[in-house]
């Protein structure tokens, strides 16, 4: 049939026209078959964390706390025949350094997973390099909303967020204590901004707006202007979001002048340094916690994560205080653990990923289940609220 | 291209146009791209160049101090935002090709160490890499410190965002030339259904009129071409274009058609009941082989058969003598030709004479002879009373001479039997030799004698008029028993010439006796008037001569009389024309031998010198048929 002929041309040169105008694809070596960082008997781990500097102190703590059950682990001989290799890298919690810190290991330490990270300008510096090389990260030192919100499947929360502790501290203030003038004292980026954010959001939901907003730069502490601001509201209550230098000092010069309202921290303040450079300034003074107080009270009944926490803090790092951030570490290190081992031994960073997602209402014996569910990329969401008594932390019922 | 002449014209059309669209789209398509992949890659050279610029002034101081942790900060940040789609990779290097910051997070482009190393940092270049079908543009912008070189900074700028483009440029292309090819093959269907539709409606009509159905009427003709156009308010008349031009000459050219096969029909009948009820008999037959395809009512009366008798039979089976004297070619001008006198048989044996006229003509599409026969056996049984009657008349002329033959023989008996009876009064014996001579005589005598009655009985026998195979040597010796003593006596003499290889003749032996008799009396009167009134210096004489002429027999009868004044040359074969005294002859004599040379297919002519004699010629045509040898000669 000659009608079926001629078509059969104008197919073909249709077809030969496209194929010219096309290119192929380019050819991408990431994909669910990626090995990296995972040989026979090694799985390599990076971090990059403030070790040094003024937020030191939050980094190094967190690394112990996640060391001590990591090499825990290796004592026993690894999971799946595999030894777990953390590199860490101080960045000084300065986000260029964290920054190139995180394209070294990725590029040149060729890490199997991320882990571990401090703070949030450092961590927000660093999500295109996680999205680019799609890389897990797992557990940051930060409550921040842009890690959470939009859901990435490379970051992994454990922690709550800032909004949730700010929510508590809010609700604690408004609710409890009847207050219902609020300031917020925050550091000037982005983690100060997000915990701003965050209780403005608590404090709209009982129709209040916060009284006084004061700031410092973050690495100073011209806390000054921020205080006089603050002051000037005769605020109730501040909720600060800072780290521990800072807050301090502001915390005692509010004294010094006579200003004694409701201090609130959050986590990242550092607890025990923040209870340390306050002295007995410090009492009162409200620190939201993410994980349960890192001591062995009687009653209620030690919990097992805390106790282990501390047991092989003991072992490992004698000379280090069990705290706050340590043991966030170590529900790091447990949760990190968790997916490797149900990962299996094909361990591809696909795997893990699936292996995370299917943690749910897993409880890492600290009475707080870790759930990842699919909409809120995030294990843990209790909120504690401490307070600071006789330079102790002390749990408010 | 024999597979586009196959295509019917709607899908001439179709292909046509549609194959014009698309090429000219295509080309649309091609120019299109290749202007827009031109413009666009000198757009993101330009930008590319730019990000290099500005990244070139905020690297600057980092360079110097090698801090390699900002200058990676920066390289990175120079990606952020929608960047990110068409910058690769961005790398900072030293005056040395050493790389001090970069955005290669999974791993170096490959090849781009070597590249960066050997390429001169002092001038700003565009060059392309393409590594695994992945390609860039790779630029490299120097970092200057014042007149020194003591950088450079590398953009890759991916083309797959120029090709994303190109491909999102090429589907909406293609979508639009489907949507055209849609569009057009609607539009041409209707634009060649608008011209195919009325060629199409045009055949079913023609082709119905060819079937000879004219019942067709100009409404359904022209809404049927008109109805695939579109709707017009001022009516299908009032269209100018073609079509509707088409339409009308369609009209009237059917209803001329219409007309004249009406007219046709028609004239037809007309002719169909002249046929029927024509007072002549008139058969059809063929051109060849003259079978019967049909003959009217008269024929079938005349001649006794039944139509379906005579269908299939050849004309000439009911002819006496086949179709001897019937030849087929009438001519080129000849629109007919007939035969006179020709015989046939009518059903019942009876037989018929007729007149046949023949004309060409054709029947029910075939070429045929139209045949009349017009009865003539009256008219032949006429002739034969009057050439009876003229030979009455001569038998008259005949009678002196027959009595004088007849009374010779009988004074010889008369003598011989008185002899024998004065022989016996006498009582004297005859001698035996006397006897027997006298008996002989009387007997040879006696037979003479029946001789001469029976010529007598036989010339004036009543004939019909047949036809039958004879030598006319027998008919001249046959006149000369009877008459020739007589002209004998009379001092003429008649000589015979006669040639023995004369060929036969169809014809009638006592009419051609007749017509011989009747020119030899006439050629007697002739020279026994010159010898009674003219001056002559010889014996008169009439020779009879006869010889074959190619396939013809001819007769001659000369005498040396007085000849016929050329005056009256034409009125000789008159009837009743005599130059005889009344009571002499009737002037029958030479009408009756040219009707009888007629009827026999034969022709006479006439040749005279007055005073000096008459030539008259006679010639038929020689008869073939028959198995006698015709060259056989007969004495």
């Amino acid at each position: 049939m000659n009608i079926f002929r001629y078509l059969t041309y104008l197919l073909l040169c249709c077809c030969i026209s496209t194929c010219f105008s096309c290119s192929p694809p380019p050819q991408s070596d990431l994909g669910p078959d990626d090995t990296r960082g995972v040989t026979a008997d090694e799985i390599r781990i990076g971090s990059s964390l403030a070790l040094k500097g003024h937020a030191g102190y939050l980094g190094t703590q967190m690394l112990q706390g996640a060391m001590s059950y990591i090499l825990h682990i290796n004592s026993q001989g690894g999971i799946h025949g595999r030894k777990i290799n953390l590199t860490a890298l101080d960045d000084g919690y300065d986000p260029t350094r964290c920054l190139y810190n995180t394209q070294q290991l990725i590029l040149e330490e060729q890490v199997f997973a991320l882990f571990c990270y401090v703070g949030t300008p450092t961590t927000v510096r660093i999500i295109p390099l996680v999205n680019e090389a799609k890389i897990p990260l797992v557990g940051m030192f930060t409550g921040a909303n842009r890690l959470r919100s939009p859901s990435n499947p490379f970051l992994i929360n454990i922690r709550a967020s800032y909004y949730q502790e700010t929510q508590a501290a809010v609700d604690y203030m408004v609710k409890t204590k009847g207050f219902d003038r609020v300031a917020v004292f925050y550091q000037y980026d982005e983690y100060g901004f997000d915990g701003l954010r965050g209780t403005e959001l608590a404090l709209q939901k009982y129709g209040l707006i916060p009284v006084a907003k004061g700031s410092y730069v973050r690495g100073t502490l011209d806390v000054e202007a921020g205080l006089e601001t603050i002051m000037a509201s005769r605020a109730q209550a501040v909720v600060m979001i800072g780290t521990y230098d800072p807050c301090a000092k502001f915390i005692i010069l509010a004294r010094q002048n006579g200003f004694f309202p409701l201090f609130h921290n959050v986590s990242f303040v550092g607890s025990k340094e923040l209870a340390r450079r306050l002295g007995h300034d410090g009492e009162g003074v409200i620190v939201s916690q993410v994980v349960p107080p890192p001591t062995l009270t009687p009653e209620p009944s030690p919990l097992p994560g805390v106790a282990e926490y501390i047991r092989l803090l003991a072992s490992h790092y004698p000379d280090t205080r069990p705290s706050f951030v340590g043991l966030e570490g170590y529900m790091n290190a447990r949760i990190l653990c968790e997916g490797i081992e149900r990962a299996g031994r094909d361990l591809t960073r696909e795997q893990f990923l699936q292996a995370i997602a299917s943690i749910d209402d897993y409880d890492p014996g600290i009475l707080n289940p870790v759930s990842f569910g699919t909409r809120e990329y995030q294990g843990l969401n209790h909120v504690y609220l401490t307070v600071i008594k006789d330079g102790d932390l002390v749990l408010i019922k | 291209m024999t597979f586009f002449d196959h295509l019917t014209l709607k899908n001439k059309i179709f292909f046509t146009c549609l194959g014009f669209v698309l090429l000219v789209s295509v080309l649309i398509a091609l120019f299109t791209r290749a202007l827009l992949i031109s413009s666009l890659t000198s757009g993101l050279k330009d930008r590319g160049v730019g990000i290099a610029q500005s990244i070139a002034d905020s690297a600057r101081v980092f360079i110097l101090t090698e801090n390699r942790v900002e200058l990676t900060a920066i390289a990175y940040d120079a990606r952020l935002g929608n960047r990110k789609d068409f910058v690769s990779y961005l790398v900072i290097s030293d005056k040395d090709g050493q790389i001090l910051g970069h955005t290669f997070t999974t791993g170096f482009f490959p090849g781009i160490r070597k590249v960066i190393r050997q390429r001169n940092p002092d001038n700003l270049s565009i060059n392309t890499l393409d590594q695994r079908g992945y390609s860039v543009f790779h630029i490299s912008v120097p970092v200057k410190e014042g007149i020194y070189t003591i950088g450079a900074v590398h953009v890759g700028l991916d083309k797959k965002h120029i090709e994303s483009l190109i491909a999102k440029l090429r589907l909406i292309f293609l979508s639009f030339l489907s949507v055209i090819t849609v569009i057009f093959f609607f539009l041409s269907h209707r634009l060649a259904l608008h011209i195919t539709r009325p060629i199409t409606a045009l055949i079913r009509y023609t082709d119905q009129i060819t079937k000879g159905d004219f019942n067709i009427l100009p409404d359904a003709v022209s809404g049927g071409i008109a109805a695939s156009g579109p709707p017009d308010k001022t009516g299908p008349y009032d269209k100018e274009d073609d079509i509707a031009r088409l339409t009308d000459s369609f009209i009237k050219m059917t209803c001329q058609l219409k007309e004249s096969t009406d007219r046709l029909k028609e004239s037809q009948k007309k002719y169909r009941s002249l046929f029927r009820s024509g007072p002549n008999p008139i058969f059809v037959v063929e051109k060849t082989g003259f079978r019967i395809l049909d003959a009217n009512p008269n024929a079938i009366e005349l001649f006794g058969y039944g139509l379906e008798e005579l269908i299939g039979m050849r004309l000439f089976d009911l002819a006496k003598h086949g179709q001897d004297h019937f030849s087929n070619d009438p001519g080129p001008d000849q629109a007919m030709m007939g035969s006179s006198k020709a015989g046939f048989y009518k059903k019942d044996g009876t037989s018929v004479f007729v007149n046949i006229h023949t004309s060409p003509s054709t029947y029910k599409d075939e070429d045929v002879i139209l045949v009349g026969t017009t009865d003539i056996s009256e008219l032949v049984e006429k002739d034969s009373q009057l050439i009876q009657a003229s030979k009455m008349a001569n038998l008259e002329k005949m009678s002196a001479g027959i009595a004088h033959e007849i009374s010779q023989p009988l004074n010889a008996i008369k003598m011989g039997s008185e002899y024998l009876c004065m022989m016996q009064e006498k009582n004297r014996p005859v001698n035996k030799d006397d006897l027997h001579m006298v008996l002989t005589q009387i007997s040879t005598q006696v037979t003479r004698a029946a001789e001469i009655v029976g010529r007598l009985k036989t010339f004036s026998r009543k004939t019909g008029f047949t036809s039958e195979i004879i030598n006319i040597n027998e008919c001249v010796h046959a006149v000369n028993k009877i008459i020739g003593r007589q002209i004998a006596l009379q001092n003429i003499a008649l000589v015979l010439d006669l040639d023995t290889c004369l060929p036969r003749v169809l014809a009638h032996h006592n009419r051609i006796e007749q017509v011989v008799f009747n020119l030899v009396t006439n050629a007697r009167d002739a020279v026994n008037e010159k010898m009674e009134t003219m001056i002559h210096d010889q014996k008169g004489q009439i020779l009879i001569h006869t010889f074959a002429d190619h396939s013809n027999a001819v007769l001659e009868i000369s005498d040396n009389g007085t000849g016929i004044a050329p005056g009256r040359m034409d009125s000789i074969f008159e009837s009743f024309y005599t130059t005889k005294e009344m009571g002499e002859g009737l002037g029958l004599g030479l009408p009756i031998t040219r009707g009888i040379v007629k009827d026999y297919n034969g022709t006479i002519s006439v040749k005279s010198t007055p005073g000096k004699g008459t030539c008259f010629q006679i010639i038929f045509p020689a008869h073939h048929k028959g198995t006698e040898d015709e060259n056989s000669c007969y004495r």
